[in-house]
């Protein structure tokens, strides 16, 4: 025993000092870039005012790109391809594609390259990947996240690196652009809350739905779609019977929906991805029979497509959000699914939410390189910035720009799902809102009306 | 009275597919002293694989029976070409188990994709059964859950008790060298076993895959009240499984019901309870 | 134990620790990229290095291994971030608060989960951790549920700014050098003594009248408090916490660090870090066509498989290699597949007990 844990004493210590020696030695000599010791300022990059969190030291030089003159661009792009929104982010892979080759794969005569790398939902990981794309990569454009709390947190994160434009992919959490907004995070959609604010209005005044229950995973997306959705319900004077938020995680929502209150008008539902596949059937089975109102991804593509048996109880669920039905009559939206169907013909029959979001947020950016002039880098982009806050453009879900806060404020689309005896469900349109406003709130978990 | 009946029900067919699911895992635990942390990441394949074989075959009984039959074989691989060699460290084998769970999750989500999917339940178990009391109904797919459990249950007790091959694996779970001594092939013993386990989990993914749906981080969730399950009820016995199970689904269901926010802290609350009070378990052996 | 290692070998011991220690000191100024590398790469490694090293620690002296350590790192870098953002709690305050309660809550733990031992206890300490994290999600109003608490200002101490990359880097090393000077100390106190004893032999040391159950309480309340330091120094690194810090797949990445670096040599834990963090931020680069997660799964299992010592033990094994491939023979003794703390006390166990 003691030969044996001696050696292991005087192994440990020449192994740390063969490796750690090795090391050294590899990073002096992997100076490729000449740009030796001392790069970039060591202290930090301002005051600790009001709770911005920052970056620990500044940040290295890099070497300077000569502007647009076929000199490569690179994009750093951070993706949630691992984790729960895998399918998603998948879709939206494909509707970047798209653009490139819309743009073929060079914008304003510099040819793109992007680095993907993947996160899993979580912020601190989300940050990660973006120091490496900015720190070791040496980007200065970032698209991304998908997630809400990854959309906080590199918002956060851009303020340390003011260099770096930042283009949210989908993310849709509120606190990302509502408070204190960062000046280089632009985002071209609207966000969880705003997507069931005139679906609010709409229940209470249109269909006649004056007495509800609510029902919806206990995290910040949730909060702020039933929070938009509540805001709105109450104003129009609505009421809530109960709210009921589940653990993230559960999938099994069957003693939930034993414990409705039976003498509601209706419900209103927020969960997505494989909990609304659960939720759906599971309504069916245990025979849940009053009108559902659906957040924005209780049935959206993904969902009505998916092999579980959600065709009885999605049928005529009311639901809102920032992107069209599949069967809306909007002429650039049926030209870009289409587009999207001849790309594509092993994915799904019309782009998931998130993956219409990535289209436009990801073309949004290139146009906005391309009318400045492929200038980003040598003014620490901000001409692009300039521009991008002025850029007004027709998407294929309407036309888009942004406010003050470079959050935009574009149309929801009210629709409802209908069984018109093919496959799949089909969605219809039924009302839109234009030019809708963020709120004034970061809605947490509310237990009755605001 | 009846959302309190529903409830119930909920809470013991969803013991029953821990039971399913849990009970391979305390199987191979009691004959191996091998703890399989990759047996969350089997329950999901098995679901992948039951759907797949279901697009196929149109036949759900098939689809159950191909899961349990792969995951056997995927178990037993994993078994001979891993594990075998190092089997007598408890610590490195559960380890290389993580391991190869992680290899599978990534795997799985690079074939399936992030999509969720579920298998179709079959025609003569769509539906609800009319209690005929108290106005309760309830959906028969779970009740065949419940049925299923309970045979595969009275099935691995009789097997267990009541066979020479049991008995051989009553005996390895006290004297593993013994037995070996005595001339039996444990090897082969230990192969059935572990293929034995490994089917189950594969199994109760198909079963649980047309109850609710499989997506990257169903292994998670199922290893983890897998593992809470043989916490609570014991490691390495069948009825402690079945305790454990029933116990955890009814204290997670009436927290769904009735407290829903606090449903999964409640869960691992009851697991702390038990250990604070007897650290092996409701029926498990004295460490 | 450590009596028996001579002199020569121990000033050999702290020469290489010093030329190390060296190393790591100049690194900040010699590195290209530092803001990639010092924050990035150095950083993250230390206080990995220093949560991992609770592991290995607690796993050696007394062959318990815990997949819990990150809910005490969790407990400490969530009370800092309550205290001193959320509130306004001096850091000079908070800091300490956080570390004893992050201690504090180890050893409640503690007092469950080492009535248990072996991959039971593992199971243990894995749902311990999940239990954590469902908690950290609950508790809303305490630690901003899912979205966590961000913003994080870094603290003023001693006139030294901790938003200053070298600063935050030198505190950094500073702990992680004193946590492994302090697990190394332990060793070779009666305490430390004692434990092996405890690991070895628990039914010999309780007859001769130690209390197996305080003592394994003990260590495992000392892992809990090298956790709750990494904590801090995690907190400052991400600049704000969130439930997804304390999931189990990092509490996997605790693991597989420990097992990469090689659970017999704590200052392994910190070649292990390095390694993951390395791995964690280039694994997307085109010449590598394996997929990030599948990569680091392969790696861990051909470690455990076939380098069960780490990297640490990598030169040991290429040696014994070398030597039984020239012939000259080895004891049995030197098989490392026995070398698994904890294993030892299984192996040494089950062949006194045959005689």
């Amino acid at each position: 025993m003691t030969t044996r844990l001696g050696r292991y004493r005087r192994g440990t210590a020449k192994q740390v000092v063969a490796v750690l020696g090795a090391s050294a030695l590899l990073l002096a000599a992997c100076n490729t870039d000449g740009d030796t010791s001392l790069g970039g300022e060591i202290d930090d990059t301002g005051g600790d005012t009001g709770g911005d969190a920052e970056e620990p030291g500044g940040t290295d030089e890099e070497p300077v790109a000569a502007p647009g003159d076929g000199e490569e661009l690179v994009i750093g792009r951070i993706s949630a391809l691992e984790g729960a929104f895998a399918a998603s982010a998948e879709d939206g892979e494909r509707t970047v594609q798209m653009v490139l080759e819309e743009f073929g794969n060079e914008v304003a005569g510099r040819p793109i390259r992007t680095i993907v790398e993947s996160s899993d939902t979580t912020p601190e990981t989300a940050v990660d990947r973006a120091r490496k794309l900015v720190e070791q990569d040496g980007v200065h454009i970032i698209h991304g996240p998908l997630s809400g709390g990854e959309g906080a947190a590199l918002a956060d994160y851009a303020k340390s690196v003011p260099h770096v434009t930042f283009v949210d992919a989908a993310s849709g959490g509120t606190a990302t652009t509502l408070a204190d907004p960062s000046d280089n995070y632009f985002r071209w959609h609207s966000e969880g809350a705003m997507w069931t604010s005139p679906l609010g209005a709409y229940t209470a005044e249109e269909l006649g739905y004056t007495n509800i229950a609510t029902l919806a995973e206990d995290y910040a997306f949730p909060h702020s779609q039933v929070g938009g959705f509540l805001e709105s319900y109450c104003a129009a004077g609505g009421e809530v019977a109960q709210t009921f938020w589940v653990p993230l995680g559960e999938s099994d929502y069957s003693s939930v929906i034993a414990s409705i209150p039976s003498d509601i008008d209706a419900m209103f539902v927020s969960v997505g991805g494989s909990d609304a596949v659960d939720f759906l059937t599971q309504a069916e089975e245990f025979g849940l029979d009053v009108p559902i109102i659906g957040g924005s991804i209780l049935v959206t593509e993904d969902v009505l497509s998916s092999e579980g048996d959600v065709r009885a109880s999605s049928d005529g669920i009311v639901s809102s959000g920032p992107i069209p039905p599949a069967t809306a009559e909007i002429p650039e939206w049926q030209d870009f699914q289409q587009a999207y169907r001849d790309a594509n013909p092993d994915a799904f029959d019309t782009p998931t939410l998130q993956a219409v979001l990535y289209y436009n947020s990801f073309k949004s950016l290139l146009l906005a390189i391309e009318e400045n002039d492929g200038v980003v880098e040598e003014d620490d982009g901000a001409s692009l910035r300039e521009t991008m806050s002025n850029l007004t453009w027709d998407s294929p879900i309407g036309s888009l720009q942004l406010n003050e806060n470079r959050q935009a404020e574009t149309s929801i689309f009210i629709y409802d799902v209908v069984d018109d005896g093919d496959e799949d469900l089909g969605t219809r349109l039924i009302n839109t809102a234009e030019g809708v406003q963020q709120g004034t709130e970061n809605w947490g978990r509310l237990d009755g009306c605001p | 009275m009846r959302q309190a009946l529903t409830i119930g029900l909920n809470g013991l067919t969803l013991a029953a597919l821990y039971f399913l699911v849990a009970s391979g895992l305390t199987l191979i635990f009691g004959m191996m002293r091998i703890v399989n942390l990759a047996h969350g990441a089997f329950y999901l394949l098995g679901g992948y694989v039951g759907w797949s074989v279901l697009q196929r075959s149109e036949s759900w009984g098939l689809g159950l029976v191909g899961a349990a039959i792969a995951i056997g074989c995927v178990g037993l691989l994993m078994y001979e070409v891993l594990l075998r060699r190092i089997e007598k460290e408890d610590m490195r084998v559960a380890l290389v188990t993580i391991g190869v769970s992680l290899i599978m999750a990534d795997q799985m989500l690079l074939s399936y994709g992030g999509v969720a999917y579920s298998l179709r339940t079959p025609d003569w178990l769509r539906g609800a059964f009319d209690f005929g009391f108290a106005g309760l109904v309830y959906p028969r797919g779970r009740l065949f859950t419940l049925v299923l459990a309970i045979v595969v249950g009275i099935a691995l007790w009789a097997f267990i008790t009541r066979t020479r091959f049991g008995m051989i694996i009553r005996a390895g779970v006290d004297d593993r060298d013994m037995v070996s001594a005595t001339g039996i092939n444990v090897r082969v013993v230990f192969a059935a076993v572990f293929f034995l386990g490994s089917a189950l989990a594969g199994l109760g993914g198909a079963v649980g895959g047309t109850t609710f749906s499989l997506s990257p981080g169903t292994d998670i969730e199922y290893l983890l009240y897998s593992l809470i399950v043989v916490i609570v009820g014991g490691m390495g016995s069948i009825t402690g499984v079945a305790v454990g199970a029933v116990l955890v689904g009814l204290v997670s269901q009436f927290a769904l019901g009735y407290i829903p926010a606090w449903a999964s802290i409640l869960t691992f609350a009851l697991m702390i309870l038990v250990l604070a009070v007897r650290p092996q378990g409701i029926l498990g052996r004295a460490a | 134990m450590s009596q028996l290692i001579d002199t020569k070998r121990r000033r050999t011991n702290w020469v290489a620790f010093g030329i190390v220690l060296a190393l790591l000191i100049v690194f900040p100024f010699v590195v290209p990229r530092p803001q990639f590398w010092v924050v990035s790469v150095g950083l993250r490694s230390l206080w990995l290095g220093i949560v991992s090293m609770s592991l290995i620690w607690l796993a050696k002296t007394t062959g318990m291994l815990s997949l819990g350590q990150l809910t005490f790192w969790g407990v400490s870098g969530y009370m800092v971030a309550a205290l001193s953002t959320t509130g306004d709690m001096h850091y000079g305050l908070s800091l300490p608060l956080a570390v004893l309660a992050g201690t504090a809550v180890g050893f409640l733990v503690a007092l469950i989960c080492v009535r248990t031992q072996g991959v039971y206890f593992l199971m243990l300490t894995l749902a311990v951790s999940q239990l954590g994290y469902f908690l950290v999600l609950q508790a809303a109003s305490l630690t901003g549920g899912f979205e966590g608490i961000g913003g994080i200002r870094r603290p003023e101490l001693f006139g030294l700014s901790f938003n200053d990359r070298n600063v935050l880097y030198f505190v950094a090393l500073a702990a992680a050098v004193g946590c492994y000077l302090l697990c190394r100390y332990i060793a070779r106190t009666p305490f430390g003594l004692a434990l092996e004893g405890v690991r070895d032999s628990p039914e010999r040391m309780q007859a001769l009248g130690y209390n197996v159950y305080w003592y394994r309480v003990a260590a495992f309340t000392f892992s809990s408090f090298l956790a709750s330091i990494s904590g801090v120094l995690a907190l400052f690194y991400h600049g704000r916490i969130t439930p997804g810090a304390v999931d189990m797949v990092r509490s996997v990445d605790v693991l597989i660090v420990s097992v990469l670096g090689g659970i017999g040599s704590i200052a392994g834990a910190f070649l292990g870090s390095t390694g993951l963090t390395i791995l964690q931020n280039f694994s997307q680069h085109p010449a590598i066509p394996v997929r990030r997660l599948t990569l680091t799964g392969v790696i861990f299992v051909l470690v455990l498989l076939f380098f069960p010592g780490g990297i640490v033990g990598l030169s040991d094994q290429a040696r014994r290699a070398w030597t039984r491939f020239r012939g000259r023979g080895e004891t049995s003794d030197d098989d490392p597949e026995q070398e698994e703390p904890g294993q030892e006390a299984a192996g040494t166990g089950t062949a006194a007990a045959r005689g």
